[in-house]
Protein backbone atom coordinates (compact mmCIF):
# COMPACT_ATOMS: atom_id res chain seq x y z
CA UNK A 1 0.00 0.00 0.00
CA UNK A 2 2.89 2.23 0.69
CA UNK A 3 4.64 1.58 -2.67
CA UNK A 4 1.20 2.73 -4.37
CA UNK A 5 0.98 5.63 -2.07
CA UNK A 6 4.94 6.74 -3.16
CA UNK A 7 4.19 5.99 -6.97
CA UNK A 8 0.77 7.69 -6.73
CA UNK A 9 2.32 10.94 -5.37
CA UNK A 10 5.52 10.83 -8.14
CA UNK A 11 3.05 10.11 -10.70
CA UNK A 12 0.68 12.94 -10.08
CA UNK A 13 3.85 15.50 -10.02
CA UNK A 14 5.48 14.04 -12.71
CA UNK A 15 2.45 14.65 -14.74
CA UNK A 16 1.63 18.20 -13.19
CA UNK A 17 5.78 19.33 -14.09
CA UNK A 18 5.27 17.89 -17.93
CA UNK A 19 1.83 20.16 -18.52
CA UNK A 20 3.56 22.88 -17.29
CA UNK A 21 6.47 22.60 -19.52
CA UNK A 22 5.96 23.69 -22.93
CA UNK A 23 7.69 21.29 -25.10
CA UNK A 24 4.33 18.94 -25.16
CA UNK A 25 2.18 21.91 -26.20
CA UNK A 26 4.62 22.62 -28.73
CA UNK A 27 4.45 19.29 -30.07
CA UNK A 28 0.65 19.12 -29.92
CA UNK A 29 -0.08 22.17 -31.57
CA UNK A 30 2.26 20.93 -34.84
CA UNK A 31 0.03 17.75 -34.72
CA UNK A 32 -3.31 19.51 -34.82
CA UNK A 33 -1.67 21.18 -37.88
CA UNK A 34 -0.91 18.74 -39.36
CA UNK A 35 -3.54 16.73 -39.60
CA UNK A 36 -5.36 19.99 -40.42
CA UNK A 37 -2.93 19.20 -43.44
CA UNK A 38 -4.09 16.28 -44.39
CA UNK A 39 -7.02 17.49 -45.14
CA UNK A 40 -5.49 19.48 -48.48
CA UNK A 41 -3.27 16.29 -48.69
CA UNK A 42 -6.58 14.66 -49.69
CA UNK A 43 -7.27 16.86 -52.06
CA UNK A 44 -3.84 16.56 -53.69
CA UNK A 45 -3.71 12.91 -53.31
CA UNK A 46 -5.03 10.56 -56.14
CA UNK A 47 -6.80 8.74 -53.24
CA UNK A 48 -9.98 9.50 -51.26
CA UNK A 49 -9.83 12.33 -49.27
CA UNK A 50 -10.98 10.34 -46.47
CA UNK A 51 -8.49 7.61 -46.82
CA UNK A 52 -5.51 10.18 -46.75
CA UNK A 53 -6.93 11.91 -43.43
CA UNK A 54 -7.37 8.76 -42.01
CA UNK A 55 -3.84 7.25 -42.77
CA UNK A 56 -1.82 10.05 -42.37
CA UNK A 57 -3.63 11.11 -38.98
CA UNK A 58 -2.91 8.11 -37.65
CA UNK A 59 0.82 8.14 -38.35
CA UNK A 60 0.81 11.38 -37.19
CA UNK A 61 -0.80 10.17 -33.63
CA UNK A 62 1.92 7.77 -33.14
CA UNK A 63 4.87 10.04 -34.27
CA UNK A 64 4.12 13.07 -32.48
CA UNK A 65 2.93 10.85 -29.73
CA UNK A 66 6.75 9.39 -29.96
CA UNK A 67 7.99 12.59 -29.65
CA UNK A 68 6.50 13.64 -26.81
CA UNK A 69 7.40 10.61 -25.15
CA UNK A 70 10.83 11.07 -25.39
CA UNK A 71 11.35 14.36 -24.88
CA UNK A 72 8.82 14.14 -22.05
CA UNK A 73 10.39 11.33 -20.60
CA UNK A 74 13.87 11.91 -21.33
CA UNK A 75 13.80 15.15 -20.26
CA UNK A 76 12.37 14.91 -17.14
CA UNK A 77 14.38 11.79 -15.78
CA UNK A 78 17.82 13.89 -17.21
CA UNK A 79 16.58 17.05 -14.77
CA UNK A 80 15.89 15.12 -11.77
CA UNK A 81 19.37 14.19 -11.91
CA UNK A 82 21.52 16.75 -13.20
CA UNK A 83 19.73 19.51 -11.01
CA UNK A 84 19.74 17.07 -8.67
CA UNK A 85 16.15 16.93 -7.30
CA UNK A 86 16.10 13.93 -6.90
CA UNK A 87 18.70 13.91 -3.91
CA UNK A 88 15.68 15.28 -2.12
CA UNK A 89 13.15 12.68 -3.56
CA UNK A 90 15.19 9.86 -2.76
CA UNK A 91 16.35 11.19 0.79
CA UNK A 92 12.41 10.77 1.64
CA UNK A 93 10.77 6.95 2.31
CA UNK A 94 10.74 6.27 -0.94
CA UNK A 95 11.68 3.19 -2.70
CA UNK A 96 13.94 3.73 -5.85
CA UNK A 97 11.31 1.15 -7.93
CA UNK A 98 8.54 3.58 -6.23
CA UNK A 99 10.33 6.74 -7.92
CA UNK A 100 10.55 4.88 -11.41
CA UNK A 101 6.84 3.43 -11.44
CA UNK A 102 5.54 6.76 -10.36
CA UNK A 103 7.65 8.77 -12.93
CA UNK A 104 6.49 6.29 -15.57
CA UNK A 105 2.93 6.19 -14.49
CA UNK A 106 3.35 10.15 -14.77
CA UNK A 107 4.62 10.51 -17.96
CA UNK A 108 2.45 7.94 -19.20
CA UNK A 109 -0.96 9.93 -18.43
CA UNK A 110 0.33 12.43 -20.75
CA UNK A 111 1.07 10.24 -23.25
CA UNK A 112 -2.62 9.34 -22.72
CA UNK A 113 -3.88 12.62 -22.68
CA UNK A 114 -2.64 13.26 -25.88
CA UNK A 115 -3.43 10.61 -27.90
CA UNK A 116 -7.03 11.68 -26.85
CA UNK A 117 -6.34 14.89 -27.47
CA UNK A 118 -5.08 14.23 -31.06
CA UNK A 119 -7.73 11.34 -31.22
CA UNK A 120 -10.73 13.94 -31.37
CA UNK A 121 -8.88 16.34 -33.77
CA UNK A 122 -8.93 13.20 -36.28
CA UNK A 123 -12.37 12.95 -35.10
CA UNK A 124 -13.45 16.59 -35.67
CA UNK A 125 -11.09 16.89 -39.01
CA UNK A 126 -13.19 13.47 -40.20
CA UNK A 127 -16.49 15.25 -39.01
CA UNK A 128 -15.92 18.28 -41.00
CA UNK A 129 -15.41 16.54 -44.94
CA UNK A 130 -18.13 14.07 -43.84
CA UNK A 131 -16.47 11.29 -43.24
CA UNK A 132 -17.34 7.83 -41.16
CA UNK A 133 -15.86 7.73 -37.75
CA UNK A 134 -16.13 4.11 -37.67
CA UNK A 135 -14.55 1.34 -35.27
CA UNK A 136 -11.64 0.65 -36.84
CA UNK A 137 -10.55 4.98 -36.70
CA UNK A 138 -11.19 4.25 -33.15
CA UNK A 139 -9.17 1.26 -32.52
CA UNK A 140 -6.45 2.39 -34.55
CA UNK A 141 -6.07 5.47 -32.63
CA UNK A 142 -6.31 3.32 -29.12
CA UNK A 143 -3.91 0.98 -30.51
CA UNK A 144 -0.56 3.99 -30.60
CA UNK A 145 -1.03 4.23 -26.61
CA UNK A 146 0.00 0.52 -26.10
CA UNK A 147 3.06 1.36 -28.81
CA UNK A 148 3.70 4.25 -26.79
CA UNK A 149 3.92 2.57 -23.61
CA UNK A 150 6.27 0.45 -24.94
CA UNK A 151 8.39 3.30 -26.11
CA UNK A 152 8.30 5.10 -22.88
CA UNK A 153 9.69 2.34 -20.58
CA UNK A 154 12.65 2.65 -22.88
CA UNK A 155 13.07 6.20 -22.59
CA UNK A 156 13.17 5.72 -18.60
CA UNK A 157 15.51 2.68 -18.77
CA UNK A 158 17.84 4.57 -20.87
CA UNK A 159 17.37 8.02 -19.01
CA UNK A 160 18.83 6.34 -16.02
CA UNK A 161 22.47 5.41 -16.84
CA UNK A 162 22.59 7.61 -20.40
CA UNK A 163 22.90 11.11 -21.22
CA UNK A 164 19.73 13.00 -23.22
CA UNK A 165 21.67 12.86 -26.64
CA UNK A 166 22.53 9.34 -26.12
CA UNK A 167 18.92 8.59 -24.46
CA UNK A 168 16.90 10.17 -26.99
CA UNK A 169 19.40 8.38 -30.05
CA UNK A 170 18.41 4.71 -28.47
CA UNK A 171 15.15 5.62 -28.09
CA UNK A 172 14.93 6.69 -31.87
CA UNK A 173 17.01 3.14 -32.72
CA UNK A 174 13.97 1.12 -30.73
CA UNK A 175 11.23 3.08 -32.76
CA UNK A 176 12.63 2.12 -36.03
CA UNK A 177 14.13 -1.09 -34.87
CA UNK A 178 10.55 -2.11 -33.34
CA UNK A 179 8.64 -0.78 -36.29
CA UNK A 180 10.83 -2.87 -38.99
CA UNK A 181 11.42 -6.18 -37.28
CA UNK A 182 8.88 -7.84 -38.95
CA UNK A 183 10.23 -6.59 -42.20
CA UNK A 184 13.50 -7.70 -41.86
CA UNK A 185 12.48 -10.79 -40.89
CA UNK A 186 10.67 -11.74 -43.92
CA UNK A 187 12.96 -10.01 -46.08
CA UNK A 188 15.97 -12.36 -44.57
CA UNK A 189 13.65 -15.52 -45.07
CA UNK A 190 12.83 -14.55 -48.51
CA UNK A 191 16.37 -14.10 -49.68
CA UNK A 192 17.21 -17.54 -48.35
CA UNK A 193 14.25 -19.02 -50.03
CA UNK A 194 14.98 -17.55 -53.21
CA UNK A 195 19.18 -18.67 -52.86
CA UNK A 196 21.13 -21.08 -54.97
CA UNK A 197 22.39 -24.30 -53.56
CA UNK A 198 25.62 -23.51 -53.61
CA UNK A 199 25.76 -20.12 -52.13
CA UNK A 200 26.54 -18.94 -48.66
CA UNK A 201 23.15 -17.75 -48.04
CA UNK A 202 21.87 -21.20 -48.83
CA UNK A 203 24.50 -22.95 -46.53
CA UNK A 204 24.19 -20.35 -43.50
CA UNK A 205 20.87 -19.18 -43.94
CA UNK A 206 19.22 -21.50 -41.47
CA UNK A 207 22.18 -19.46 -39.05
CA UNK A 208 20.78 -16.27 -40.38
CA UNK A 209 17.26 -16.64 -40.23
CA UNK A 210 17.57 -18.33 -36.81
CA UNK A 211 19.84 -15.06 -35.74
CA UNK A 212 17.31 -12.37 -37.43
CA UNK A 213 14.47 -14.85 -35.34
CA UNK A 214 15.97 -13.98 -32.05
CA UNK A 215 16.54 -10.66 -32.75
CA UNK A 216 13.36 -9.95 -33.99
CA UNK A 217 11.75 -11.49 -30.82
CA UNK A 218 13.80 -9.77 -28.38
CA UNK A 219 12.69 -5.96 -29.99
CA UNK A 220 9.78 -4.81 -29.09
CA UNK A 221 7.01 -5.73 -31.79
CA UNK A 222 6.09 -2.18 -32.57
CA UNK A 223 4.48 -2.83 -36.25
CA UNK A 224 2.08 -4.76 -34.09
CA UNK A 225 0.46 -1.55 -32.90
CA UNK A 226 0.03 -0.24 -36.04
CA UNK A 227 -3.51 -0.06 -38.04
CA UNK A 228 -3.16 3.04 -40.25
CA UNK A 229 -4.34 1.36 -43.41
CA UNK A 230 -7.26 -1.02 -41.56
CA UNK A 231 -8.60 2.62 -40.39
CA UNK A 232 -7.99 3.72 -43.68
CA UNK A 233 -9.89 1.23 -45.46
CA UNK A 234 -12.26 0.79 -42.43
CA UNK A 235 -11.25 -2.37 -41.43
CA UNK A 236 -12.62 -3.50 -37.73
CA UNK A 237 -9.90 -4.91 -35.77
CA UNK A 238 -10.65 -8.24 -33.96
CA UNK A 239 -11.37 -7.67 -30.35
CA UNK A 240 -8.70 -10.76 -29.41
CA UNK A 241 -6.19 -8.83 -31.19
CA UNK A 242 -6.49 -5.38 -29.66
CA UNK A 243 -6.20 -7.65 -26.04
CA UNK A 244 -3.70 -9.78 -26.47
CA UNK A 245 -1.69 -7.06 -27.76
CA UNK A 246 -2.20 -4.71 -24.94
CA UNK A 247 -1.41 -7.87 -22.86
CA UNK A 248 1.70 -7.73 -24.97
CA UNK A 249 2.26 -4.01 -23.87
CA UNK A 250 1.86 -4.00 -20.63
CA UNK A 251 4.09 -6.97 -20.35
CA UNK A 252 6.82 -6.12 -22.67
CA UNK A 253 6.63 -2.45 -20.65
CA UNK A 254 6.87 -4.21 -17.27
CA UNK A 255 10.00 -6.43 -18.06
CA UNK A 256 12.02 -3.19 -19.42
CA UNK A 257 11.09 -1.18 -16.28
CA UNK A 258 11.80 -4.14 -14.21
CA UNK A 259 15.22 -4.14 -15.89
CA UNK A 260 15.53 0.06 -15.28
CA UNK A 261 14.86 -0.67 -11.44
CA UNK A 262 17.39 -3.28 -11.49
CA UNK A 263 20.33 -0.69 -12.99
CA UNK A 264 18.72 2.24 -10.65
CA UNK A 265 19.02 0.14 -7.38
CA UNK A 266 23.09 0.39 -7.66
CA UNK A 267 23.06 3.87 -9.12
CA UNK A 268 25.33 6.80 -6.88
CA UNK A 269 23.81 10.14 -7.25
CA UNK A 270 26.88 12.19 -6.81
CA UNK B 1 19.33 2.76 22.74
CA UNK B 2 20.45 2.99 19.26
CA UNK B 3 22.99 5.82 19.00
CA UNK B 4 21.21 8.43 15.70
CA UNK B 5 23.83 7.28 13.49
CA UNK B 6 26.64 5.36 13.83
CA UNK B 7 29.73 4.89 10.86
CA UNK B 8 32.33 1.96 11.79
CA UNK B 9 35.14 1.77 8.94
CA UNK B 10 33.13 3.33 6.17
CA UNK B 11 35.09 3.64 2.29
CA UNK B 12 34.21 5.04 -0.22
CA UNK B 13 35.60 5.08 -3.95
CA UNK B 14 34.20 7.10 -7.10
CA UNK B 15 34.63 5.70 -10.87
CA UNK B 16 34.63 8.40 -13.17
CA UNK B 17 35.84 8.61 -16.76
CA UNK B 18 35.77 6.60 -19.94
CA UNK B 19 38.22 4.17 -18.17
CA UNK B 20 36.27 4.20 -15.16
CA UNK B 21 39.50 5.24 -13.31
CA UNK B 22 39.00 5.38 -9.14
CA UNK B 23 38.79 8.22 -7.20
CA UNK B 24 39.54 7.06 -3.30
CA UNK B 25 37.12 9.38 -1.13
CA UNK B 26 36.75 7.81 2.32
CA UNK B 27 39.51 5.51 4.03
CA UNK B 28 37.80 4.46 6.85
CA UNK B 29 36.21 6.76 9.10
CA UNK B 30 34.18 5.96 11.94
CA UNK B 31 31.78 8.14 14.05
CA UNK B 32 29.11 8.02 16.65
CA UNK B 33 26.78 10.60 16.86
CA UNK B 34 24.30 10.09 20.19
CA UNK B 35 20.63 10.95 20.11
CA UNK B 36 19.97 14.95 21.46
CA UNK B 37 23.72 15.53 20.01
CA UNK B 38 23.91 18.82 17.55
CA UNK B 39 27.10 17.19 15.82
CA UNK B 40 29.16 19.46 13.42
CA UNK B 41 30.72 17.76 10.36
CA UNK B 42 34.01 20.51 8.99
CA UNK B 43 36.56 20.23 6.85
CA UNK B 44 38.17 21.87 3.94
CA UNK B 45 36.67 21.52 0.46
CA UNK B 46 36.84 17.75 -1.44
CA UNK B 47 37.75 16.41 2.90
CA UNK B 48 34.78 13.53 1.91
CA UNK B 49 31.95 15.31 4.02
CA UNK B 50 28.83 15.81 1.19
CA UNK B 51 30.06 11.59 0.64
CA UNK B 52 29.40 10.82 4.39
CA UNK B 53 26.26 12.74 4.09
CA UNK B 54 25.08 11.08 0.73
CA UNK B 55 25.93 7.79 2.26
CA UNK B 56 23.85 7.95 5.32
CA UNK B 57 20.98 9.37 3.25
CA UNK B 58 21.06 6.74 1.12
CA UNK B 59 21.94 8.43 -1.87
CA UNK B 60 25.46 6.85 -2.54
CA UNK B 61 26.43 2.91 -1.97
CA UNK B 62 29.59 2.34 0.24
CA UNK B 63 32.17 0.10 -0.90
CA UNK B 64 32.70 -1.40 2.89
CA UNK B 65 32.11 -0.15 6.74
CA UNK B 66 28.89 -0.26 8.38
CA UNK B 67 26.62 2.67 8.85
CA UNK B 68 23.55 2.81 10.65
CA UNK B 69 21.30 5.65 10.95
CA UNK B 70 18.53 5.48 14.24
CA UNK B 71 19.71 1.63 13.93
CA UNK B 72 18.69 0.91 10.59
CA UNK B 73 20.50 0.33 7.33
CA UNK B 74 20.28 3.79 5.14
CA UNK B 75 20.09 1.45 2.20
CA UNK B 76 16.36 0.43 3.23
CA UNK B 77 13.94 2.45 2.81
CA UNK B 78 12.78 2.30 6.22
CA UNK B 79 15.70 4.30 7.73
CA UNK B 80 14.15 7.21 6.01
CA UNK B 81 11.12 7.15 8.05
CA UNK B 82 12.47 9.64 10.97
CA UNK B 83 14.76 11.46 8.82
CA UNK B 84 14.93 15.33 7.43
CA UNK B 85 17.08 15.70 4.60
CA UNK B 86 18.35 18.93 3.73
CA UNK B 87 21.06 19.06 0.48
CA UNK B 88 23.99 21.27 -0.04
CA UNK B 89 22.24 23.80 -2.33
CA UNK B 90 19.21 22.15 -2.76
CA UNK B 91 17.15 22.26 -6.43
CA UNK B 92 13.79 21.83 -6.78
CA UNK B 93 11.21 21.38 -9.36
CA UNK B 94 10.86 25.10 -10.19
CA UNK B 95 7.60 24.93 -11.90
CA UNK B 96 6.11 23.91 -8.64
CA UNK B 97 4.63 26.78 -5.81
CA UNK B 98 6.68 26.77 -2.22
CA UNK B 99 3.28 25.32 -1.28
CA UNK B 100 3.09 22.65 -3.91
CA UNK B 101 6.53 21.69 -3.22
CA UNK B 102 5.54 21.07 0.61
CA UNK B 103 2.35 19.16 0.05
CA UNK B 104 4.12 16.25 -1.99
CA UNK B 105 7.67 16.36 -0.35
CA UNK B 106 5.20 15.93 2.91
CA UNK B 107 2.62 13.48 1.29
CA UNK B 108 5.82 11.74 0.49
CA UNK B 109 6.60 11.81 4.54
CA UNK B 110 3.51 10.18 5.05
CA UNK B 111 1.32 13.43 6.30
CA UNK B 112 -1.64 14.13 5.00
CA UNK B 113 -4.97 16.37 5.85
CA UNK B 114 -4.95 18.84 8.36
CA UNK B 115 -1.89 17.16 9.95
CA UNK B 116 0.29 18.19 6.65
CA UNK B 117 -1.18 21.83 6.21
CA UNK B 118 -0.54 22.67 10.17
CA UNK B 119 2.61 21.12 9.61
CA UNK B 120 3.44 23.40 6.70
CA UNK B 121 2.48 26.30 8.74
CA UNK B 122 4.68 25.33 11.37
CA UNK B 123 7.79 24.97 9.28
CA UNK B 124 7.33 27.62 7.49
CA UNK B 125 7.25 30.01 10.39
CA UNK B 126 9.90 28.08 12.24
CA UNK B 127 11.95 29.21 9.08
CA UNK B 128 10.83 32.30 9.47
CA UNK B 129 9.31 32.10 5.50
CA UNK B 130 7.14 35.34 4.11
CA UNK B 131 3.41 33.63 4.03
CA UNK B 132 3.06 35.52 0.49
CA UNK B 133 5.68 34.31 -1.36
CA UNK B 134 5.28 30.57 -0.76
CA UNK B 135 2.28 30.00 -3.44
CA UNK B 136 4.89 31.81 -5.98
CA UNK B 137 6.68 29.77 -7.99
CA UNK B 138 9.83 28.26 -7.09
CA UNK B 139 11.73 29.48 -9.68
CA UNK B 140 11.30 33.28 -8.88
CA UNK B 141 13.15 32.46 -5.86
CA UNK B 142 16.28 33.90 -3.74
CA UNK B 143 19.11 31.56 -2.62
CA UNK B 144 17.55 32.58 1.21
CA UNK B 145 14.34 31.77 0.07
CA UNK B 146 15.01 28.23 -1.37
CA UNK B 147 16.93 26.96 1.43
CA UNK B 148 14.32 28.04 3.79
CA UNK B 149 11.66 25.66 1.51
CA UNK B 150 14.48 23.49 1.69
CA UNK B 151 14.62 23.20 5.45
CA UNK B 152 11.01 23.32 5.28
CA UNK B 153 10.45 20.21 3.34
CA UNK B 154 13.14 18.42 6.16
CA UNK B 155 11.26 19.30 8.89
CA UNK B 156 8.03 18.88 7.94
CA UNK B 157 7.82 15.24 9.47
CA UNK B 158 9.32 16.57 12.63
CA UNK B 159 12.60 13.77 12.41
CA UNK B 160 13.92 12.83 14.60
CA UNK B 161 17.27 12.81 12.86
CA UNK B 162 18.08 15.80 10.51
CA UNK B 163 21.10 15.91 8.22
CA UNK B 164 21.97 19.23 6.64
CA UNK B 165 24.81 19.80 4.05
CA UNK B 166 25.86 22.84 4.25
CA UNK B 167 22.50 24.57 5.59
CA UNK B 168 24.30 28.19 6.13
CA UNK B 169 26.13 27.89 2.67
CA UNK B 170 25.26 30.99 0.45
CA UNK B 171 22.68 32.87 3.13
CA UNK B 172 23.31 36.64 4.62
CA UNK B 173 23.59 36.96 8.01
CA UNK B 174 19.95 37.25 8.74
CA UNK B 175 19.42 33.96 6.85
CA UNK B 176 22.11 32.19 8.63
CA UNK B 177 20.67 33.63 11.81
CA UNK B 178 17.14 32.03 10.76
CA UNK B 179 18.49 28.54 10.17
CA UNK B 180 20.38 28.31 13.22
CA UNK B 181 17.46 29.51 15.21
CA UNK B 182 15.56 27.15 13.77
CA UNK B 183 18.26 24.27 14.04
CA UNK B 184 18.62 24.99 17.96
CA UNK B 185 14.56 24.54 18.21
CA UNK B 186 14.45 21.53 16.30
CA UNK B 187 17.05 19.86 18.99
CA UNK B 188 15.24 21.73 22.09
CA UNK B 189 11.65 19.71 20.52
CA UNK B 190 13.90 16.30 20.40
CA UNK B 191 15.71 16.18 17.17
CA UNK B 192 19.52 14.89 16.63
CA UNK B 193 21.20 17.48 13.95
CA UNK B 194 23.86 16.26 12.35
CA UNK B 195 25.41 19.00 9.68
CA UNK B 196 28.04 19.91 7.54
CA UNK B 197 29.25 23.67 7.52
CA UNK B 198 31.90 26.04 6.47
CA UNK B 199 31.31 28.48 8.81
CA UNK B 200 33.21 27.68 11.67
CA UNK B 201 31.91 30.23 14.30
CA UNK B 202 28.48 29.06 13.66
CA UNK B 203 29.89 25.44 14.93
CA UNK B 204 31.49 26.58 17.50
CA UNK B 205 28.23 28.59 18.66
CA UNK B 206 25.79 25.46 18.59
CA UNK B 207 27.60 22.16 18.01
CA UNK B 208 27.40 19.67 21.31
CA UNK B 209 30.46 17.74 19.59
CA UNK B 210 32.99 18.26 16.29
CA UNK B 211 33.95 16.10 13.96
CA UNK B 212 36.86 17.24 11.67
CA UNK B 213 37.43 15.01 8.71
CA UNK B 214 40.14 15.93 6.19
CA UNK B 215 41.38 13.63 2.81
CA UNK B 216 38.89 11.46 3.61
CA UNK B 217 40.18 10.32 7.48
CA UNK B 218 38.65 11.60 10.52
CA UNK B 219 41.20 13.77 12.12
CA UNK B 220 39.25 14.76 15.15
CA UNK B 221 36.34 14.44 17.32
CA UNK B 222 35.11 16.19 20.40
CA UNK B 223 33.79 18.87 21.93
CA UNK B 224 35.17 22.06 20.31
CA UNK B 225 36.94 22.88 23.79
CA UNK B 226 38.79 19.58 23.42
CA UNK B 227 39.79 19.53 19.86
CA UNK B 228 41.39 23.18 20.25
CA UNK B 229 43.30 21.39 23.32
CA UNK B 230 44.40 18.42 21.77
CA UNK B 231 45.68 20.75 18.76
CA UNK B 232 46.89 23.65 21.15
CA UNK B 233 44.59 26.47 19.03
CA UNK B 234 42.23 28.81 20.14
CA UNK B 235 39.64 28.63 17.56
CA UNK B 236 38.37 25.41 15.07
CA UNK B 237 39.88 27.94 12.08
CA UNK B 238 43.35 27.60 13.71
CA UNK B 239 42.76 23.81 14.38
CA UNK B 240 41.72 23.10 10.31
CA UNK B 241 44.46 25.77 9.31
CA UNK B 242 47.08 23.72 10.96
CA UNK B 243 45.36 20.20 9.58
CA UNK B 244 45.36 21.68 6.21
CA UNK B 245 49.05 23.05 6.39
CA UNK B 246 50.18 19.56 7.51
CA UNK B 247 48.50 17.82 4.06
CA UNK B 248 49.67 20.46 1.63
CA UNK B 249 53.06 20.00 0.56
Amino acid sequence: MLFLREAYLIALNSFREAVRDKIPYVVLLVAIALAAFSILLGEWSVFDREFVVKSVTVSIISISGFFIAVFAGVGQMQKEISKKTIHTLLAKPVSRAAFLIGKYIGLLALVALHCILLSLTLFVVLWSIGGQIGTSVVQACYLVFPELAIILAFTVLFSTYSSTLISSIFSVGIYLAGHLSDQILKEVYFAYRISEDGSFLREHGKFVYDIATGIHWLLPGLYRFNASTQAAHSLTIEASYLFWNSLYAVGYSGVVLAFAVLLFRKKDFV
Amino acid sequence: MSDAIEIKDLHKTYRSGFWLSKKKSLFGISLTVQKGEIFGFIGPNGAGKSTTIKILAGLLRRDSGSVLILGKDPTLTESRIKLGYLPEQPYFYDSLSGYELLKFYGGLSGLKGDLLEERINWALQLVNADADWIHRRLRTYSKGMQQRVGLAQAILHKPELLILDEPMSGLDPLGRRDVRNAILTLHSEGSTVFYSSHILSDVEEISSRVAMIIDGKIKHIGTVNEITKESERNSLEEVLAKEVTHVVP
